[in-house]
């Protein structure tokens, strides 16, 4: 089990709250009963010693009453007075019999023994305790304890009194294994009984001789530490009493206690501390695997809920009555949680799928639904691009709110339609919509027209009556494609080509998406080249002849594309391209670095010559352009006149102010301009005047079959005559032949420009016609 | 009482030698000091039976036909001493009305008296010289003495330790005693007169005995048994 399980903590915890308990248990259990040990040990010692203590007080008491009796007899007294040893030797037997006395001694008042009942005591010898015998004089009796041979006997001395103290009786008792047995059985400690230094040392003990030793020398105090539990270290404690000591001798009496039976219940109730912690030990673990399981199973089961709600699968879960309450409510929760989620993510679904405005579905579910429709069922449909015409006009004039309501009701109306002929419909962006309408036997277009008309039916808001005008592109399933992206990206190209065709409805044509695809494309391949410039685009020449003069004075650039894979691409094509696409600027910029250039290159081998360049109304607005034409000119060392810009009638025309203004800045740098393919733009005269150009360009529509068509010819002259007025240079292009150039100048042309003159040229081929141009003239004129 | 017979005795004994006109007579004073210099009380001061001889004819029948008297009133010997001469004889009377069980052991004159109240006993004759020691077996803390002189010259002193010898023959070493002598009571000093020291007291000429007593004080008041007893009871 890990170490972080919930069960295996469970486990642990419980395990070690038991282990704590117990431990806790048996250090209090062992330090109060080591304390009680001890203090018990203390108390029995201190009874016993108070018992001997009575013990012997109440013998003392014993022996003196006895010995008074005798030393109060009268007989005894006479015997004593007769100073005859045998008299006084019965009289003293006699008289210890009487008090069970086992010592009965006579002592003269000089400390010698007179009589004695024990053969230790001879009389005449000195009985030894001088001290003793000065007490019994002094204070009127003495007690001791004395040993007289080897055995220790406690006595009482009197004065035998008659009337004054004549002599000192002793009687004494036997201090023997009996009382000390006694003694042991009033105590309940073992006794032992020690007297030194009065000849041979005397030890009566009831403890076993082999334990004597130990047990005597044992401390009074029971250590603690010596009260380790199952560890006994101490068995005795002894406490020694001073019974009597004189000089170098001492009676001493030492009670010992032994404790191992203390101990043994001491272990006892150790061991069963240790029983119970054990079997609790393995209650709690048993006790804990159950109820960490009944933990863990529910919450195993919310951890598998919890993964199927991981994966989108809203398990309705039942709460068994068996669990606690909280993992009750958990689970209950968990099952809320899971009907929610369920709820927000179909929701969310909802919204990832539709739009929220109309309801409608948005353009990604659209698409994947079309692709249902194409893989799946195969049957025929309509995909119909659907534009809102003039839409923003709606929205700028009459507010949002007005252009929402709008696109719902237009929603709506589709959705109408759609109860009768099944279709999917979507807003794919603001004013454009999508819808599949699937046909069975019905042609569609008619099907088109119907929901067209349906939806241009007069709607209300408010007060205001609107009726939208719609434009449809249309592309067919299966005809116009076979998935979703195909079939999308055609109707789009169908409602682009109505638009431009400014019709209602438009189907796709066949190979219209080739094209756009073809375009896209090369606009594609047209940045590529523009940015690695590896001379896939180059630029052509095209000479301009001066009619009068017949010299060749002036260039037309022109740019051209060969593709490394895709060839020649015709350069209206991709200009066109790169206008819509935006890198108009970029392709500008190119033009104008290579002819310049070029330009720097002729210049330094001599050839004088200006060109001219293309250039959009757009390359017109862009300031930049302007500055850097100047900065490489001067980088160069070109004058300004070397360039001039050729721009389109139609391209001026678009904004004249604008462009009068524009021109007006080129016009003051000293550059040239022409108006381009005059003559079939939306040209006013009024501004044609303003105009700061230099030249107009007659397009070649004119020029191609002048000298055939006699209206064209009356319109070129007019046109010379009014270029002449405003005081402007004239060259057409598109001469293809002789006849025309003479009709041109005997018009008055100034220059020309066409096949006839020359097709456009390498840079690298200029140089070299000119010269045989200049050749050919001189030839000519000679 | 004693004094009276002392001097009674003296007397008589003045007149037998005013009589024979051949013996000399003197006064000799006395006083008895102990250890501390204080006056001791009940000393015996006896002449030696050497100093007179006496003869059958010469006792005196008064002298020896009077018994002394040793009674015990109220649980004591009165007097505490007598001092009688040997062959006098000593009256036990009793005048207590509880029973006495008066005995000695001493060597003189051992012997023991039932005394009854009112039952008289016949006189003891003392005819040893020496100290008897009386005790009451009754009674513990009952002790008389007897002091036996040896010849008809003897006195107690009084309570200023003073006694004294009248017209008696001359003498040179007298006989003292008293219970302080000796734990047994029974040692009797004799001592030389002019080895004495003297001292002069009202014109007159005093022989100074110095007794120290060589024995603890009797009665102790705390005795053993006391001290046995009251060690019970606590």
């Amino acid at each position: 089990m890990k170490t972080n399980s919930l069960r295996a903590q469970m486990l642990t915890l419980s395990v070690s709250t038991v282990l704590i308990t117990a431990l806790t248990i048996l250090s209090a259990f062992w330090w109060t009963t080591s304390n009680y040990t001890q203090q018990q040990v203390r108390v029995h010692i201190d009874s016993a010693l108070k018992v001997f203590n009575q013990f012997l007080e109440s013998r003392q008491q014993q022996l003196f009453i006895s010995a008074e009796v005798l030393t109060s007899d009268f007989g005894f007294k006479q015997a004593v007075a007769s100073r005859d040893n045998a008299t006084i030797t019965s009289a003293l037997l006699n008289h210890g019999q009487r008090i069970n006395a086992d010592l009965m001694l006579l002592i003269d008042l000089e400390g010698d023994i007179v009589a004695s009942s024990d053969e230790t005591g001879a009389p005449g010898t000195p009985f030894n305790h001088p001290l003793l015998i000065q007490k019994t004089l002094d204070a009127g009796g003495a007690t001791s304890f004395v040993q007289l041979g080897d055995t220790v006997f406690q006595i009482i001395l009197l004065p035998v009194k008659a009337p004054l103290t004549i002599a000192i009786a002793g009687i004494g008792f036997r201090l023997d294994l009996s009382v000390v047995q006694h003694l042991r059985n009033l105590s309940g400690l073992n006794v032992t009984l020690i007297s030194t230094g009065q000849g041979i040392p005397v030890t009566i003990s009831t403890l076993a001789p082999e334990t004597q030793p130990s047990a005597l020398k044992s401390p009074s105090e029971v250590a603690r530490a010596a009260l380790l539990p199952f560890h006994q270290q101490q068995h005795f404690s002894s406490h020694k009493l001073n019974l009597e000591s004189h000089n170098d001798s001492s009676v001493d009496v030492v009670l010992t206690e032994h404790l191992d039976e203390a101990y043994a219940d001491f272990n006892r109730l150790g061991w069963n501390i240790l029983t119970i912690s054990g079997v609790t030990i393995i209650l709690a673990i048993l006790g804990s695997l159950l109820f960490s399981r009944g933990m863990t199973r529910p919450l195993n089961t919310l951890v598998a809920l919890a993964e199927k709600f991981a994966k989108g699968q809203y398990i309705k879960v039942h709460t068994p009555s068996s669990v606690t309450r909280e993992i009750g409510t958990l689970m209950n929760a968990f099952s809320k949680m899971g009907s929610e989620i369920e709820k927000r993510e179909q929701h969310i679904t909802y919204q990832a799928m539709h739009d929220p405005l109309t309801g409608l579905l948005n353009r990604a579910t659209m698409l994947e639904r079309i692709n249902l429709l194409t893989n799946e069922t195969g049957a025929p449909f309509v995909l119909i691009a659907c534009n809102i015409v003039g839409f923003r006009i709606i929205n700028d004039n009459f507010g949002p709110t007005t252009g929402d309501f709008c696109l719902r009701a237009v929603a709506q109306r589709m959705t109408h339609f759609g109860e009768k002929h099944p279709l999917l419909a979507a807003r794919v962006s603001g004013d454009e919509f999508l819808i599949a309408i699937s046909h069975h036997a019905e042609y569609s277009e008619q099907l088109s027209h119907a929901l067209m008309e349906h939806l241009s039916s007069p709607m209300t808001y408010g007060e205001i009556i609107f009726t939208l005008n719609f434009r449809f592109g249309i592309s067919r399933f299966p005809d116009d494609g076979n998935n979703a992206s195909v079939l999308s990206r055609r109707t789009s190209i169908a409602l682009d080509a109505a638009r431009k065709e400014q019709v209602s409805l438009r189907h796709y044509k066949e190979g219209e998406d080739d094209a756009h695809l073809l375009r896209l494309k090369t606009i594609s391949n047209l940045k590529q080249a523009l940015n690695s410039d590896d001379g896939q685009l180059f630029m052509f020449y095209q000479p301009k002849k001066n009619l009068v003069t017949g010299r060749i004075e002036k260039l037309e650039a022109l740019i051209r594309w060969i593709h490394p894979q895709e060839g020649f691409i015709a350069p209206d094509y991709f200009v066109e391209l790169a206008e819509q696409s935006g890198q108009i600027d970029q392709l500008t910029d190119w033009v104008i670095s290579q002819v310049l250039k070029q330009l720097a290159q002729w210049q330094q081998s001599g050839l004088s010559i200006q060109v001219a360049i293309n250039i959009s109304a757009h390359d017109l607005e862009r300031e930049s352009l302007l500055n850097n034409v100047t900065h490489q000119l001067s980088d160069l060392g070109l004058p300004h006149h070397s360039v001039s810009f050729e721009l389109t009638e139609r391209d001026m025309m678009q904004n004249a102010d604008l462009a009068i203004e524009l021109m007006g800045r080129f016009k003051k740098q000293g550059f040239s301009l022409s108006v381009d393919d005059y003559g079939i733009g939306y040209s006013s005269l009024s501004k044609l005047k303003q105009m700061p150009v230099n030249e107009l360009k007659i397009d070649k529509s004119f020029v191609l079959q002048l000298d055939q068509s006699e209206s064209d010819q009356i319109i070129v002259q007019s046109t010379i005559d009014l270029a002449h007025s405003f005081n402007l240079k004239v060259i057409a292009e598109g001469v293809e032949n002789q006849a025309t150039q003479e009709v041109l100048k005997s018009m008055g042309c100034d220059y020309i420009q066409g096949y006839y003159l020359a097709k456009p040229m390498a840079a690298a081929d200029v140089a070299q016609w000119i010269s045989n141009h200049e050749k050919s003239i001189s030839t000519l004129s000679a | 009482m004693h004094a009276l017979r002392n001097r009674v005795s003296a007397f008589i004994a003045h007149i037998f030698l005013l009589a024979s006109l051949s013996v000399q007579a003197a006064d000799y004073y006395f006083i008895v000091e102990d250890g501390s210099g204080r006056p001791l009380a009940n000393t015996s001061i006896s002449a030696p039976a050497e100093a007179h001889s006496i003869s059958a004819e010469t006792t005196s029948p008064q002298v020896s036909d009077r018994p002394a008297i040793m009674d015990q009133i109220n649980k004591t010997f009165a007097p505490g001493t007598l001092a009688i001469s040997s062959g006098q004889r000593v009256r036990f009377p009793n005048s207590d009305n509880i029973r006495h069980h008066v005995y000695s052991f001493s060597p003189a004159k051992p012997f023991e008296l039932k005394l009854y109240s009112g039952t008289p006993e016949a006189p003891i004759l003392f005819d040893t010289p020496g100290v008897v020691v009386l005790g009451c077996n009754i009674h513990d803390s009952m002790i008389g003495y007897i002091y036996i002189a040896n010849s008809h010259v003897y006195t107690l002193t009084n309570t200023q330790g003073i006694a004294s010898f009248k017209d008696i023959t001359v003498i040179d070493t007298i006989h003292v005693w008293h219970p302080s002598l000796s734990p047994d009571a029974q040692t009797i000093l004799e001592l030389k007169l002019s080895e004495l020291p003297q001292q002069t007291l009202n014109n007159e000429t005093y022989f100074v005995i110095r007794i120290t007593p060589n024995t603890a004080p009797i009665a102790p008041k705390k005795t053993f048994k006391n001290r046995l007893l009251n060690h019970e009871n606590k």
